[in-house]
């Protein structure tokens, strides 16, 4: 008798995800994904269904997530039924699931939406299945292969219907722009609209709303909290009386219903200052005070008392946060090749996978200070605060590769890597606009040849600086030295302009060139030059091109020198930000040039 | 009734730079620039905001009416329709630059412009009497001038523009775009004439990244009367005697009692040169600017 | 009726708020759609209109039904997507369009997506609908494919509704700009703390000296020539986009179009509004070589057809506002441009005349600009090797 390989995926993944207003829309998006696709696994596992692909199942946490893509084997029976049945577990789940929380809070909604909202939430599931008849472990990777092909095409077809329950003339979502808010009509104040930061203007659609409430508020940590957690450490460690009294005051909020304590979840990190660290931006503490209503001149002396000399002590809070998004290389292939060795390899390598994971978690919230969003198979994604991003990164990329060389151990089948990717933005920015940030980053972090690490930032004048490098030429390394050079002040940003400007007086990268090797000696010469030149003033001694990290003399083109010197000025640049993202007590010399 | 436009000239007797303010962790502030072409601009709305407070001598009534009722309320809770609310009858486009005050090794400086921002300009200027033909594109690097450029070093024939040097051509066309834009700022006239040049496109980019004004400025804690920890950074702006183009729009007046049409809008937005302030406070000596608009007869109200 | 025919070149660039409003983020920020859908064109022509009859007739604030009456005539015929060198007057071989859902880029090359049966392996879907898991399938070249870039050439686009693979994998769209603008406090001059403004936009020049545009067709009841008069306040914040009259060649077909064909390939050249969401109007449900499938009419298509199969991605949701009533509409589910539905006839008869289904309107909202198709060649013998 034959068995079938069963293939199922379950979305929306990315956009769902990204619709996001709040911290809290962000992780319990994911948290909601994660749960939908554990109860299709589990209703597979309950008719008999063997798991491939999460090999482990939690049923009481789905955490740190399950992946969206099912694998499993089914034996006996009908792969048709099988596919259904989880297909209906994950939407019946969500169904009940977001009138939970609409009877929960009455309070919050229109009576006359129900039927909008049982109609939203019973459409967002997207599911597709393919499934395909193998008789021996030989026919296994025929069957996979099969398998995903039929998947792939048939997921070319999104079938989707009208909206059949809208009112008209209903504002929209402001998470999605599409289906109708939910929302009660009239004043806002008060109550649940201040517990869960519902805005004065905002739109929430049912999903909105389960995103919205479906957590405990303070559950979540606001970006701000993590983007500025190196600052408040710093205070906690220099000026703890300061810290204290502000923290007292916020406490002081927070029982009025004006600030939300954050619950730390275990994250020691998140004690130094458990509330949303926007109230230590100036200029924020009191539009954020007074959209929760707090009278003006009540917020305007918080900020005085409590906030300002913290600011006098240590300066400004560095507004920007990474947000981290690493991804697996080639993993269909690893997948394919070790399809040979049949489905135990491959649940092998999915508990590999888990196990990543949970140490994925552990090295963004308690080696570093971060959040893990999301970490399903080899996808990881989360926000770090700046001083951290880099060794994270690095920590991940080596957690990976440790996990997958065990895993592999053996088969003949060579370890994956994993592609890293910071993105850099302001800490107020839209959460879905930090998001594609990441995705840009890992996007670029992978780029023709894998293997890579990419920083980019957008910074809010709306520069963007990104550098990229493969995991081999020690990208990490390379940037450390290069913000230690900064912040030594060894290599005035001045420099760095001029060799910008250099750059562009030249002959450009795609130019074809009679000479290369004159104008490479010229443009060599003039950097030695730019760089050796002493300041006025300035005891220190002259650069060499090596000093600065400029490898002139690998370069066997123009236009890889070229490129290799304007990938120099950008790594400077961002170097520069991160130097200034390290939050420093005053009288502590910093890297001004 | 449809909407009519009327170009305007921006004339900054000041570095500009109207950008986003200045927060922390800001190493650098570009001006604003098109992406795609890097064409430096200034956006409509700053520019609204700004001739808003110079027609502050207006009625009352006309002035609404031009520029929409002040909200009571800024942010999001004062963006509630109330009654009496209308869209204000004017609307600003972009400033987009025309020419740029380049350093000269003669003459102190020129005026420099190319091909592309002059057919962009062109198209901002279509139904005014007289406007320019379209000047050719050439390969570069070539300068053009009208006769008696006084950037052109004689002994050489060569224009020395920052450390370029360009071969020059002598063009009529170029004179006359020299004359048609001073049109709008008759007393510049001698000015633009002597000074104008078009390079090509190419060289023109190059310029736009490098003939902009870059000043290192740094903020001073008023606590410690040092300077305040990371609060380096580098404004770049438009340089003093930039030149840039842009249109106003007008359809009639949407205010009860306050019958205007669109030509009307017009008149009142552009009656005299306006004196504009752009970019915050005045406090060191940036964002003065002028407003003119060319005289005579464009399109006026067609019903 | 009267039909005019021009180009709308956005001055300061487009910017088409899509549904979210301004509020997503802590501090202010808007969406705007990748390119605008015909309705928001509609809306300002409409407006335009409106505008200049109201005021003849001397009405000051017209009532929802008077606006409503007054501009329902404008409609909009074939739309297109431009992009020109700035010197030269629009021409065909300026329009742009949408990336079709049957190509994709692997390795390199653009390669064809060809439906075949695949009886041996089973699908199931969202909902249950066997007639939709009966549908045919294309097989895709093995490797990693690249996201598609949006818009294709009219080189590529004949030669691809003829059956031939564009060298170019196609365009990128317009440069999006994200603009950061600051509230300033009008009494003191200085940015209001904490509150920023970001919205994006789309550049309609590129940086090879080209300008995007749209071209259109719009029909308006009356005499009145020179239609729209002057510039159209376009998006959000009213920016403004130029008016150029265009020769009506500029929608005409290509005359390399495919005229016969065994089957019929069917590409969507803007969104298309059907009754039943993803599946075209005019199929029912029936039997067809012993198993389930789409069977009909289609709106100026010889002969009764069969659906083979759809490529069809996630619906584009589409929210106007209701400028009359100042009330948002319901949200209409649109099939995306660039969508494409495989035919045969019932009969196994070629189809002759696929030329007359060039930017041919299907499914409902016509007037809007919704539903434009473009008719290709299909072999359903054909397999990818």
């Amino acid at each position: 008798m034959s068995s079938h390989l069963l293939l199922m995926s379950l979305g929306p993944v990315q956009d769902f995800i990204a619709q996001a207003r709040r911290t809290r829309d962000l992780w319990f998006g994911s948290h909601v994904l994660s749960v939908l696709s554990q109860k299709a696994a589990l209703a597979a596992r309950e008719l008999r269904a063997e798991l491939v692909f999460p090999a482990l199942l939690d049923e009481k946490d789905p955490s740190p997530s399950v992946p969206n893509k099912l694998l499993v084997l089914v034996r006996e029976g009908e792969p048709r039924t099988v596919a259904r049945a989880a297909r209906e577990a994950a939407r019946a789940h969500l169904l009940h699931w977001g009138m939970e929380v609409w009877e929960k809070h009455r309070q919050l909604v229109d009576d006359q939406a129900r039927k909008t909202a049982e109609e939203q939430l019973d459409t967002l599931l997207e599911f597709h299945a393919a499934w395909s008849a193998f008789s021996t472990a030989e026919d296994y990777p025929e069957a996979l292969r099969r398998a995903e092909d039929a998947l792939a095409a048939r997921r070319r077809l999104r079938a989707f219907t009208p909206w059949a329950h809208q009112r008209g003339g209903i504002h929209k979502s402001s998470l999605d722009g599409a289906r109708e808010s939910v929302l009660g009509q009239g004043e806002r104040r008060g109550g649940k609209w201040e517990r869960f930061r519902i805005g004065r203007r905002e739109q929430l659609d049912a999903l909105g709303l389960l995103k919205r409430t479906g957590g405990e508020p303070g559950q979540f940590v606001p970006v701000p909290t993590i983007g500025l957690a190196a600052y408040t450490a710093l205070a906690k460690e220099t000026r703890p009386a300061e810290l204290a009294a502000l923290a007292r005051e916020c406490e002081a909020l927070g029982r009025e219903g004006w600030l939300t304590r954050v619950d730390a979840g275990g994250k020691a990190w998140v004690d130094d200052f458990p509330f949303d660290a926007q109230v230590l931006l100036p200029g924020r503490w009191n539009t954020h005070l007074k959209e929760q209503c707090l009278d003006r001149e009540r917020a305007e002396r918080f900020g005085d008392t409590f906030v300002r000399p913290l600011l006098r002590a240590l300066g400004e809070p560095f507004p920007y946060v990474a947000c981290l998004v690493a991804d697996g290389d080639r993993m269909g292939e690893t997948l394919r090749a070790l399809a040979p060795r049949g489905s135990a390899a491959h649940q092998t390598l999915s508990r590999a996978l888990s196990g990543f994971a949970t140490e994925a978690r552990r090295i963004l919230q308690q080696r570093h200070r971060g959040v893990l969003v999301y970490a399903g198979g080899d996808d990881v994604l989360g926000f770090v605060c700046l001083p951290d991003a880099l060794r994270c990164a690095a920590e991940l990329y080596q957690a990976f590769a440790s996990a997958m060389k065990e895993a592999l151990a053996g088969s003949g089948v060579p370890p994956p890597t994993l592609s890293v990717g910071l993105g850099v933005g302001h800490v107020l920015e839209s959460l879905g606009d930090l998001l594609t940030l990441g995705r840009q980053a890992e996007g670029l972090a992978k780029g023709e040849d894998r293997d890579g690490f990419a920083l980019l930032m957008r910074l809010h004048s709306s520069r963007e600086y990104k550098w990229r490098a493969r995991w081999p030429e020690h990208p990490v390394e390379a940037l450390e030295a290069a913000v230690s050079l900064r912040e030594q002040g060894r290599l005035p940003l001045t420099k760095v302009r001029e060799v910008r400007t250099l750059l562009r007086r030249m002959p450009s990268r795609r130019a074809a060139l009679e000479d290369e090797a004159s104008w490479a000696r010229l443009l060599s010469n003039e950097l030695q030059r730019v760089l050796a030149r002493v300041e006025l003033g300035s005891a220190e001694a002259g650069l060499t091109p090596s000093e600065v990290g400029l490898r002139l003399e690998n370069q066997r083109t123009w236009a890889e020198l070229h490129a290799h010197v304007e990938a120099w000025a950008e790594r400077m640049s961002l170097a520069e930000v991160l130097a200034r993202a390290k939050p420093r007590s005053r009288g502590a010399t910093g890297g001004e040039s | 009734m449809s909407m009519e436009t009327r170009p305007y000239l921006l004339h900054a007797l000041s570095p500009l730079h109207a950008g986003t303010g200045r927060s922390v962790g800001i190493i650098d502030l570009p001006i604003a620039r098109l992406r795609a072409t890097n064409i430096p601009f200034i956006p409509g709305s700053s520019i609204k905001g700004v001739l808003r407070e110079a027609r502050r001598g207006l009625p009352e009534g006309e002035w609404e009416a031009l520029f929409g009722p002040l909200r009571k309320v800024s942010g999001a809770e004062g963006d509630e329709a109330w009654e009496g609310d209308h869209a204000g009858a004017l609307v600003v486009g972009d400033a987009r630059l025309v020419a740029l005050p380049v350093r000269s090794f003669v003459g102190t400086f020129a005026l420099v412009s190319s091909p592309l921002l002059l057919e962009l300009a062109r198209r901002d200027l279509k139904g005014l009497e007289g406007v320019p033909e379209r000047l050719k594109r050439v390969e570069g690097p070539l300068a053009r001038v009208g006769k008696g450029n006084v950037t052109v070093a004689p002994e050489h024939g060569k224009l020395f523009l920052e450390d370029l040097d360009l071969d020059v051509q002598e063009e009529p066309a170029v004179e006359a775009w020299a004359r048609f834009l001073a049109r709008a700022l008759p007393e510049e006239e001698e000015l633009m004439r002597e000074r104008f040049v078009v390079v090509d496109d190419e060289t023109m980019s190059f310029l736009l990244e490098t003939a902009t004004q870059v000043d290192t400025r740094v903020r001073i804690d008023s606590t410690t009367g040092s300077v305040a920890e990371g609060a380096l950074w580098q404004e770049e702006s438009l340089p003093a005697e930039t030149l840039l183009v842009g249109v106003l729009a007008a359809g009639p007046s949407l205010r009860q009692k306050t019958p205007l049409g669109a030509g009307d809008v017009l008149n009142r937005a552009l009656r005299e040169t306006a004196w504009l302030q752009l970019g915050g406070k005045a406090t060191v000596g940036r964002g003065r600017c002028r407003m003119a608009a060319w005289p005579g007869p464009s399109k006026e109200s067609r019903r | 009726m009267n039909t005019a025919r021009f180009a709308l070149l956005p001055r300061d660039g487009l910017f088409c708020k899509d549904g979210r409003g301004w509020y997503t983020s802590d501090v202010g920020r808007s969406h705007s759609y990748a390119w605008p859908p015909p309705s928001t064109l509609r809306g300002a022509l409409r407006a335009v209109w409106g505008q200049r009859a109201l005021q003849v007739r001397g009405a000051r604030a017209p009532s929802a039904e008077e606006w409503e009456q007054a501009t329902q005539g404008v409609s909009l015929g074939r739309m297109l997507s431009l992009r020109r060198p700035l010197e030269e007057p629009f021409a065909p071989r300026h329009r742009m369009w949408p990336t079709p859902a049957d190509a994709l880029v692997v390795g390199g090359r653009v390669r064809r997506l060809l439906p075949r049966p695949h009886p041996e392996v089973h699908t199931l879907g969202t909902e249950d609908d066997d007639a939709l898991e009966a549908l045919w399938r294309p097989m895709a070249p093995a490797g990693k494919p690249k996201p598609p870039l949006p818009f294709w050439t009219e080189e590529s686009l004949v030669g691809w509704l003829r059956g031939q693979a564009p060298s170019s994998p196609g365009v990128t769209g317009p440069e999006r700009r994200v603009d950061v603008r600051v509230t300033l406090n009008a009494a003191s001059q200085t940015a209001e703390p904490g509150m920023l403004y970001q919205a994006e936009v789309l550049e309609m020049l590129d940086g090879e000296e080209r300008e995007w545009a749209l071209g259109l067709e719009c029909t308006h009841p009356g005499e009145a020539s020179g239609f729209p008069w002057g510039p159209v306040g376009l998006g959000g914040k009213r920016r403004l986009a130029l008016a150029e009259p265009v020769q009506a060649e500029l929608f005409t077909a290509p005359r390399e179009l495919p005229d016969r064909s065994p089957g019929l390939r069917l590409i969507l050249a803007t969104p298309a509004h059907f009754r039943r969401g993803w599946l075209p109007d005019g199929l029912e449900r029936e039997e067809h070589e012993g198993r389930p499938c789409w069977m009909g009419e289609l709106p100026g298509v010889e002969g009764r057809v069969v659906l083979r199969a759809a490529l069809v991605n996630r619906p584009m949701e589409l929210s106007t506002w209701d400028m009359a009533r100042g009330k948002p509409r319901p949200t209409r589910r649109l099939v995306p441009a660039g969508s494409t539905y495989f035919f045969e006839r019932v009969d196994g008869r070629p189809f002759t005349a696929l030329k007359t289904l060039w930017l041919a309107a299907w499914g409902s909202d016509h007037e809007e600009g919704l539903g434009r198709v473009l008719p290709g060649s299909w072999n359903p013998n054909e397999e990818d090797t």
